[in-house]
């Protein structure tokens, strides 16, 4: 939980670049892409909002990248709904497993029943779920959709 | 938004315990206070002036304004509360007005608290409104006296 830059798979990731569907999106201070589940389908719909810097929370950001997070943040979410179908889109901050900037953003479907709402919404059997192909395919979608200036 | 109750809090027409900790043409924050049982210490609330329900319908300098209180929040509360970490959190279920629900995390903190169950821990500080206005007093110098960020 206290990884150096060296040995933190963010930082690895980032600089790799070598994540499923590719960066959705990145510029000088912040990094998101599509996260992926190797172990079973992954719920479509589910990214995350990272700094370009090592560091560990949202209190150690500088003003210039605490202002790229929340734009960050409402474009993805944006995205989710126009690309994806969303009608509501979380966000949530822990940092306990790594302590590299990383913000959870995740769409909730239409009728999705509540006791599948929050950091629920993927145990719901009829949430859209895919693999490499479908993951890569949203990731274009909202790559495309972010790459207009005007989203 | 006649009866949002974030619109009523920023309108002061039911003022927040504690007083507001910031609040500027874009953005207000103030602790947050239950009914009927005390507040957790650290679980502070960062909303949008405009009665807009997510992240998805800011505007670019609502979207950066929110960024940049969550942090400067964040590092006033590590620095007035203890807290090892301050975790931020978007629900938005319930009352269609945004609001981000930020809780210090404390040190000692049991795992199985941890996450979305750190109000629950039953040790966790917890305080009434002398406790609140003490600790929102120490944010709002915090907050003042620096630029809030490292």
């Amino acid at each position: 939980m206290n990884q150096t830059a060296e040995e933190c798979p963010i930082c690895a990731k980032q600089q790799s670049g070598d994540v499923v569907g590719g960066p959705i999106y990145q510029d000088d201070l912040v990094f998101a892409h599509h996260v992926f589940n190797t172990k079973e389908p992954t719920f479509l719909g589910y990214v995350r909002a990272e700094t370009k810097r090592h560091v560990p929370s949202f209190a150690e950001l500088t003003p210039a990248e605490a202002q790229a997070i929340g734009m960050l943040i409402s474009r993805l979410s944006r995205a989710l709904k126009e690309c994806a179908g969303a009608d509501h889109v979380y966000a949530f901050f822990y940092g306990d497993h790594v302590a590299h900037l990383h913000v959870h953003v995740f769409a909730r479907y239409p009728g999705t029943p509540e006791e599948f709402w929050r950091e629920r919404v993927d145990e719901w059997s009829q949430s859209p779920k895919g693999g490499v192909e479908e993951v890569a395919a949203l990731a274009q979608r909202m790559r495309a959709y972010l790459a207009d200036g005007a989203a | 938004m006649g009866d949002c109750l974030f619109c009523t809090i920023q309108h002061a027409e039911k003022p927040p315990v504690g007083g507001v900790l910031y609040e500027d043409e874009l953005v207000y924050a103030h602790h947050y206070v239950p009914e009927n049982r005390p507040a957790y210490l650290g679980h502070v609330m960062v909303e949008t002036k405009r009665h807009i329900p997510d992240f998805a319908g800011l505007t670019p300098d609502e979207a950066q304004a929110v960024g940049l209180l969550i942090t400067r929040l964040s590092s006033a509360l590590k620095t007035c509360t203890g807290a090892e970490k301050v975790y931020a959190e978007f629900y938005g279920e319930v009352t269609p007005h945004l609001h981000v629900h930020l809780m210090a995390r404390y040190p000692e903190t049991p795992q199985e608290y941890l996450r979305w169950n750190l109000s629950d821990w039953p040790d966790a500080p917890r305080g009434g409104e002398d406790e609140v206005t003490r600790l929102c007093q120490q944010l709002h110098s915090a907050l003042t006296s620096t630029s809030g960020v490292s």
